[in-house]
């Protein structure tokens, strides 16, 4: 019985390295050191999934789905190819060379989580660095509009407030946590302070300790919900702090304000660096869609949203993203790869998607699949497929392969490839 | 009776694991069609644990189990990212391709049907 270690997670920005996958009879049948959610991704990875190539719903040979897709592609005025962060580099690339092919636009699932971020990073730069160095020295660390228990179950212990490292051996003890939060999650029982902020007061009150940081005094009894004299002590806590770290999720970039957020969030990192060392991680949601941004990077210049109608890649997010190029009704035809829109985009996007001759590259079966004309199958990443993926501080992990997929199903990447042949022929 | 609250998204570690059985299965779907209210706001509207609500907002509206919890304070909700919570948001990004899907208002009351199901979702996806 196969046991294989060291294997990758290719369920969240993590990309925990230390799963240990046991393999019998071409089915995996134990993980050891998964969290819940990768638990479940390894175990249940062969259920729900898409069976055959299918056109319209009728099963059809590969062959036959690939040349209605690319005919599909091919005819499109304003084709969209839109997911890709879950699933490897490889397939990220080839998705980026079809577009320039047929002219059309690439977005990824950035556009709706971490897009803002990016923005703000563009506009004032970054402070950042690896998810190992936050483990070995932050003595801070600050949890802001993010709850790594749902979303990221192992950050806790592997790289950030539980984690020992070389310079904080004492694990938890050595470190101060603050969780900032519009409603009182779980975290609040995990952080030294909880900071319940007003729902759209995130920029309030990041202008508030960056005030205070500079030595400005409040002349308020609160900011946001927040009491003045916690803010005061959190200010001076940050700025004696020997290394502190704000990670930060959807609560920031979904929230009023979007960039903005990012930007005095970004503020506030540079400002306490001329007191200490301070650094901004975003947490990254998809295993890939960090590398996604990198990759994407590589071939155009630019991260997401990026269009190639006039042969050259130009970008502007608002207008070649997912949600306004598909509830403009401009989008003529799509190609979704490993990302469930349907289920996920608000409403008139999503059904846009069901006006228009959608494809769809997935392990299983989604919203998307369902409404799709053509459905390809497509090997798993990370199991039954190698790749490489970024975890979330831009650190590039290679991906193992398991097992062997489903006869006939072929990954992502290889199935771009023969799309891109047949709109070549 | 008609409350309305500052509406949250977001992801569950319930959804992650239902999600990854498969987006077909009965444990994902159970796991997103549920909007999560303080006891004090579903005794407002006269609902208990497990009844149907109505959740409304500008943008459009749905059908969800109602499920209590303290862990969530009186004027807030929260329902969880999928395929019934995405019928509530407008598209609109104001230029940055991100739309509004956390602190939106929304009106909740008791319902008058089940939510609908996935099948149904689905059908009425399509058109």
């Amino acid at each position: 019985m196969p046991v294989y270690r060291s294997v990758v997670c290719p369920f969240c920005g993590c990309l925990c390295d230390d799963l240990e996958i046991t393999v019998e009879d071409n089915r995996i049948v134990k993980v050891r050191n998964g969290c819940a959610i990768s638990t479940s991704k390894f175990l249940h990875h062969h259920e729900n999934r898409v069976e055959n190539p299918l056109i319209d719903g009728k099963p059809v040979a590969l062959e036959e789905a690939v040349k209605e897709a690319a005919e599909i592609l091919k005819s499109a005025r304003r084709p969209l190819i839109y997911g890709l962060s879950s699933t490897e580099c490889g397939a990220i690339a080839k998705a980026i060379e079809l577009a320039e092919l047929i002219g059309g636009v690439v977005d990824n699932t950035a556009s709706v989580c971490h897009g803002p971020t990016i923005l703000a990073l563009q506009t004032l730069g970054e402070s950042k660095c690896t998810l190992g160095t936050v483990r070995n020295r932050a003595d801070l660390i600050i949890y802001w509009g993010c709850n790594p228990l749902e979303a990221h179950i192992r950050h806790l212990t592997r790289y950030s407030a539980m984690a020992r490292g070389l310079y904080t051996s004492g694990g938890r003890k050595d470190r101060y946590v603050v969780a900032v939060d519009v409603r009182e999650t779980r975290m609040k029982r995990v952080a030294d302070l909880f900071l319940k902020v007003n729902p759209g007061g995130d920029y309030e009150l990041l202008s508030a300790l960056r005030a205070v940081v500079r030595g400005y005094g409040l002349d308020v009894d609160e900011v946001s919900g927040v009491p003045r004299d916690v803010i005061l002590e959190l200010a001076e806590r940050m700025k004696k702090s020997r290394f502190g770290a704000i990670f930060f999720g959807l609560g920031l970039t979904q929230s009023e304000g979007r960039h903005m957020n990012i930007e005095a969030a970004i503020g506030l990192v540079a400002d306490l660096n001329h007191h200490t060392k301070f650094v901004l991680i975003p947490m990254r949601g998809h295993y890939n869609v960090a590398g996604a941004n990198t990759v994407t990077t590589w071939q155009t210049g630019y991260p997401y949203a990026v269009d190639f109608s006039r042969g050259y890649p130009r970008y502007n997010p608002g207008e070649y993203t997912a949600v306004d190029l598909l509830a403009r009704g401009e989008a003529d035809a799509a190609l979704i790869i490993a990302s469930d829109p349907a289920a996920h985009l608000p409403y008139k996007a999503a059904r846009r998607l069901a006006e228009i001759p959608t494809i769809v590259l997935d392990p299983k079966r989604s919203m998307t699949s369902m409404i799709s004309r053509v459905v390809i199958p497509t090997a798993a990443a990370g199991i039954e497929a190698e790749g490489t993926a970024y975890r979330m501080d831009g650190i590039p992990i290679r991906l193992k392969k398991l097992m062997e997929p489903p006869e006939g199903v072929l990954p992502d990447a290889e199935v771009l490839s023969l799309i891109i042949e047949e709109v070549m022929r | 009776m008609e409350i309305t609250v500052t509406l949250i998204t977001g992801r569950t570690a319930e959804q992650g694991v239902g999600k990854e059985i498969g987006k077909t299965s009965e444990r994902y779907q159970r796991g997103v069609n549920y909007i999560l209210l303080n006891p004090r706001d579903a005794e407002r509207i006269g609902v208990e644990e497990g009844a149907a609500v109505e959740v409304s907002t500008l943008h459009g509206s749905t059908r969800v189990w109602c499920k209590l919890s303290e862990d969530i304070e009186a004027g807030m909700a929260f329902i969880p990212l999928g395929p019934w919570a995405n019928r509530l948001f407008d598209p609109e990004t104001h230029g940055t391709g991100i739309p509004s899907v956390k602190g939106v208002e929304a009106k909740i009351r008791r319902a008058e049907g089940e939510p609908p199901t996935l099948e149904e979702l689905l059908k009425e996806l399509k058109g």
